[in-house]
């Protein structure tokens, strides 16, 4: 099941020949980073396999339109994080400008000192809401300037930066309960 | 050039390769929506073949319905171009493309499209351009309480995210008829139909009441406009009297009239100018019931 056996380029048209056992391939060569991504947009889980499953329709749908130029994972990675948007949206919880209000920091319980793990990690963000959580993910994880989130989620630049140094803050915070008791 | 950040160092780093074990049971049901999907996929092939380019996806799951029953219309479409027939996809993608699987069958089915159904999409960015990466996917047909299968919710956008603007969205039927642009590429996600985008401005109707009581609940009159989309609303009573005025930036109007007074219950007059950056336009005038 190893996808060294088969080329990127083979996997491609074996998928955009719809050829069954290809697409699975393909989607368990990338569901696991894929369902990582959604799990950080995503309130729980079962809204995240939502995403994913939305967005490898999406992908395999799509990939005749693929263009050898980028990588694979980084196109379908933006499928995804643009499903994940599009679900937030969907379901309402994106569209207003100062997008929600802060939540209460909660007293989380993880691991201590500096073994913080992705899962931990993941936790956390999920803790945010969703407005904080959407910026911090396309700033912090996926590297977006806050001018290209601005534009995707049609809110102004500082609006972006602004959800960001909250989201950040409140991270901080709660990361700062068990690591940096001086902070 | 991002400042020193060690928050989003540490999340970069330790989430950006991070994987997650996947249940099994999710591949099936991709499948499952594969499968769905390729139903129109062939109808858009039907349509390339025909030469007919036009740039409406009916939504997938009238495809479904509608393609079994109102079978084969193959000839019509030659005539009577834009409206009625509806070829159910992206054609665009078609010329480009590489051979389509699983057409087998239905090459030649075609829609004949009631003029109210649709929910479509328009694939502009038809061409993923040189930067693939830039896929952007819109779903809007939740909006317009139509449920289907989520691809018919895909569109692709290219290059850049200035021009990632929506242009998806619930169409007037009489719009969607494109020319064929195959070769234009990317360009045309650039240049869409005018007429097209004007529906596209807003991802909801704007709403004809509003609550603004503190319970959380429509507490705020806003106009619904598709992101990255402009608008400046102004409020008018009944008198004619402005009393408040917002846009896109600010939250929309909280039921306060100039001056901070809390406005009356009644009926309030809209006039809103939305705008996305490509330059379409359109006003919307209306009503707003306020109840508190």
């Amino acid at each position: 099941m190893k996808t060294e056996e088969m080329s990127e380029q083979e996997l491609i048209e074996g998928c955009i020949r719809n050829h069954p056992a290809t697409q699975e391939r393909l989607f368990k060569t990338f569901s696991g980073k894929m369902l990582a991504i959604c799990c950080r947009y995503a309130s729980n889980r079962v809204e995240a396999e939502d995403m994913l499953q939305d967005g490898f329709i999406k992908v395999f749908s799509k990939i005749h339109l693929f263009r050898s130029q980028g990588s694979l994972e980084g196109w379908i990675k933006k499928i995804m994080v643009n499903t994940a948007l599009d679900t937030l949206r969907k379901n309402k919880r994106l569209i207003t400008n100062e997008l929600d209000e802060e939540r209460d920091v909660e007293d989380f319980s993880m691991r201590p000192g500096n073994q913080l793990e992705a899962k931990d990690l993941i936790v956390l963000i999920q803790t945010l809401p969703t407005g904080f959580r959407t910026v911090f993910n396309l700033y912090a994880v996926e590297g977006y300037t806050h001018k290209e989130i601005g534009e995707l989620l049609g809110i102004s630049e500082n609006t972006s930066k602004s959800q960001y140094s909250r989201a950040r803050a409140q991270l901080q915070k709660m990361l700062a309960i068990q690591e940096m008791p001086n902070q | 050039m991002k400042e020193k950040d060690e928050i989003a160092d540490l999340f970069h780093s330790k989430l950006s390769h991070h994987a997650e074990q996947v249940d099994p049971a999710l591949w099936s049901k991709v499948q499952a929506g594969l499968k769905v999907s390729s139903i129109t996929t062939a109808g858009s092939v039907a349509g390339k073949s025909i030469g007919v380019v036009k740039t409406l996806i009916i939504a997938s799951g009238l495809v479904v319905v509608t393609g079994t029953v109102a079978v084969l219309v193959l000839n019509k479409d030659s005539q009577n171009t834009q409206d009625a027939l509806v070829p159910t996809s992206q054609n665009n993608d078609a010329i480009n493309s590489q051979e389509q699987p699983s057409l087998s069958s239905p090459s030649q089915i075609t829609i004949e499209a009631p003029k109210s159904d649709r929910l479509t999409e328009k694939p502009d960015g038809k061409e993923l351009a040189q930067e693939t990466e830039y896929v952007n996917y819109q779903s809007k047909d939740d909006e317009l309480g139509l449920v289907s299968a989520p691809h018919k919710t895909i569109k692709n956008l290219p290059e850049n995210l200035e021009k990632a603007q929506p242009e998806t969205k619930a169409q007037q039927p009489r719009v969607d008829a494109k020319p064929s642009t195959e070769n234009q590429s990317e360009s045309s996600a650039a240049s869409p139909n005018p007429k097209n985008e004007l529906s596209s401005l807003l991802i909801n109707n704007i709403p004809n009441i509003f609550t603004p009581n503190s319970d959380g609940k429509n507490d705020v009159f806003s106009i619904p406009v598709t992101e990255g989309v402009t608008h400046t609303t102004k409020i008018f009573s009944a008198k004619g009297e402005l009393v408040a005025s917002f846009d896109e930036k600010t939250n929309g109007w909280d039921g306060t009239i100039l001056g901070g007074n809390e406005a009356a219950n009644g009926t309030y007059f809209y006039v809103t100018f939305v705008s996305d950056s490509q330059g379409h336009e359109q006003q919307y005038k209306g009503s707003i019931y306020l109840k508190r």
